[in-house]
């Protein structure tokens, strides 16, 4: 059986990945936005209150509308490599990944994805809209956010191959998963450190609150969007070689 | 890992490299994107592109300022 050549793997991970930042970006615009445009409104009140260098308004490079466009072309280019190297890994983990199905593992892997880039690092140091950040903490928050990503993928990585072992029984092989699930994410959340900004008392908790349900949100679909895609694109693809759709199962480990 | 390798045996070393080279060229890609503050491009289109990208990097979770 022949194995599909890598410029299908990517392309297929770009278009999903594409799709998906097409989505987040009007999550993101309807959402999100609201509460970055709350949020520089209080940080303007600042600024007019004499803390210049407080914010984003002290020297201009790019307007608030073009800042509004760019952030959503942004989040469409970062969703397509993500999604390129999203169809990479999933072809390099072949089979690895749970799943009985192309579309059912590029679900799962998307699903680990999120636990492990979006999920931990939003629990460890969650997100923030301006007018919450020192800029003077930026260098520790950043190496805490891409820290706590980097333990987060070990960590999912040992407890999915854990919960696989063929070497165990079914029965101790769940255990022994959650438990070192249940262990790790205890160990993670202890051991790194805390680092995450005062939140201003003149910004409003809802404020806070309602910019990070909608960057989950946002983030949270995008990972959900691109497996589906990637997925269906797998499957249409096992189907069509197969010419019947029931062995697209069967397939699947060599797409 | 004791798991069977179906995927990875049946191709060449040389795909195996240059997927995994490509995957992380992409995610460095990403991270550039999120977050170049003048390390790799002159800091005058460093400060351009933290300010085009910002809204997203928010939305995002990625520390800002
Ligand atoms: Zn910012």
């Amino acid at each position: 059986m022949a194995v599909m050549p890598v410029g299908r793997t990517i392309g297929h991970g770009a278009l999903a990945g594409a799709v998906a930042g097409g989505a987040g970006a009007a999550v993101q615009y309807w959402l999100v936005e609201p509460s970055i445009r709350a949020a520089i409104a209080i940080e303007d009140t600042w600024s007019a209150a004499d803390h210049a260098d407080h914010g984003h308004m002290s020297d201009v490079v790019v307007s608030r509308g073009e800042q509004v466009g760019f952030g959503l072309l942004t989040v469409l280019v970062v969703a397509t490599l993500t999604g390129i190297a999203f169809a990479l890994v999933r072809r390099f983990l072949g089979d690895r990944v749970p799943g009985r199905s192309a579309s059912g593992s590029a679900i799962a892997l998307a699903g680990l994805g999120f636990a492990a880039f979006t999920l931990a690092p939003a629990l460890v140091i969650p997100a923030n809209p301006p007018a919450v950040g020192d800029p003077a903490t930026v260098d520790a928050r950043t190496v805490t956010y891409l820290g706590t990503i980097f333990c987060a993928v070990v960590l999912t990585s040992a407890v999915t191959s854990l919960a696989r072992a063929k070497r165990l029984e079914p029965g101790l092989r769940v255990v022994a998963a959650t438990a070192l699930a249940i262990a790790g994410s205890i160990t993670l959340f202890w051991v790194i450190p805390d680092v995450a900004d005062p939140i201003p008392s003149d910004v409003p908790a809802q404020l806070i609150w309602n910019f990070r349900v909608g960057s989950l949100v946002q983030i949270g679909l995008m990972w959900l969007i691109m497996g589906g895609v990637f997925g269906y694109l797998s499957e249409a693809l096992a189907r069509a070689r197969s010419g019947v759709g029931a062995r697209s199962s069967a397939q699947f480990a060599s797409t | 890992m004791a798991h069977s390798n179906t995927a990875v045996a049946n191709e060449p070393v040389v795909t195996t490299v240059l997927s995994i080279t490509l995957a992380a060229f992409a995610l460095l890609s990403v991270l550039f994107l999120l977050q170049e503050n003048g390390l790799l491009i002159p800091s005058g289109a460093a400060h351009y592109l933290h300010e085009a990208t910002h809204d997203a990097r928010h939305a995002l979770g990625v520390p800002c300022h």
